[in-house]
């Protein structure tokens, strides 16, 4: 029960946070969708680092499976590159997906090796 | 500011939602099809994305439904029901039991099928906008009612 009302608190504040960074980031640069690249790219980080600490489940659920979860997003991320698609920007948006993944998929790594070395 | 409690709200109901699903009994009967896995956070994320491609078809063209609505169940709950995070944690626990080609199969299925979803949900939201049969009489300018 105290693990779900955390899931709900977390998700609660990483949509809003997401969405808030997301807007900031899309004003600047609006040729290619950033916003989401830093997002998904700083919470796999955070995600692998809480990954390696010893969080008891509440903690777990409270930042990985509600904040990080609803701070990282997939829907938009394909939503995105389904646009770039979309406006004949192939080289775009394979570019996007394989810079997002590789990049992502470093950083968990990154986070999880800094916190599990504590 | 007003918004933002829409998107909080639906993110909850979102993030409840997956971590409901992701703890439920394996969605996907074959588990064992590459390993022993679920594949629950793998079809989490293609529904949304589905979800996605027919909302936006659908929102883009209609002003009956107020902004901070559209945004609350967008960004706030099909943004926090799928999640990338997660995705990439499974990915690098399939890596780290050493089946190279499972990782390729699960990070390569997961995207190519996810840019599918979106597109399958975009022309679903169009057809829902406009039934087949509705745009042929319209170009031709008759009106049978």
């Amino acid at each position: 029960m105290m693990e779900t009302l955390c899931v709900i608190l977390g998700g609660a504040l990483g949509s809003t946070t997401r969405f808030y960074l997301g807007k900031r980031f899309a004003s600047r640069h609006q040729h290619f969708p950033v916003g989401t690249l830093i997002i998904n790219v700083s919470g796999a980080f955070l995600l692998g680092f809480v990954s390696g600490a010893d969080l008891s489940q509440l903690l777990y659920g409270l930042f990985a499976e509600g904040f990080l979860g609803a701070y990282t997003t997939f829907s938009t991320f394909m939503y995105e590159d389904f646009v770039l698609l979309q406006n004949h920007r192939i080289l775009s948006a394979i570019f996007y997906i394989v810079l997002t993944i590789l990049v992502s998929l470093i950083a968990f790594y990154g986070g999880f090796l800094i916190s599990s070395s504590f | 500011m007003r918004k933002y409690y829409f998107i909080a709200a639906g993110g909850a109901v979102g993030a409840l939602l997956r971590f409901k699903l992701k703890t439920a009994p394996n969605l996907f009967l074959s588990s064992d099809l590459l390993l022993n896995f679920s594949y629950n956070i793998l079809l989490i994320n293609l529904f949304g994305c589905l979800l996605l491609g027919i909302l936006n078809a659908i929102f883009s063209k209609t002003d009956r439904i107020s902004d901070d609505v559209k945004l609350g169940v967008t960004a706030g709950f099909v943004g926090a029901f799928t999640t990338f995070s997660t995705f990439c944690k499974e990915s690098m626990t399939i890596l780290d039991t050493g089946f190279i080609s499972a990782f390729c199969y699960y990070v390569g299925a997961s995207l190519i099928l996810g840019v599918v979803a979106v597109s399958i949900g975009h022309v679903i939201g169009h057809r829902i906008l406009h039934p087949i049969g509705q745009n042929i009489v319209s170009r031709f300018g008759y009106d049978y009612n």
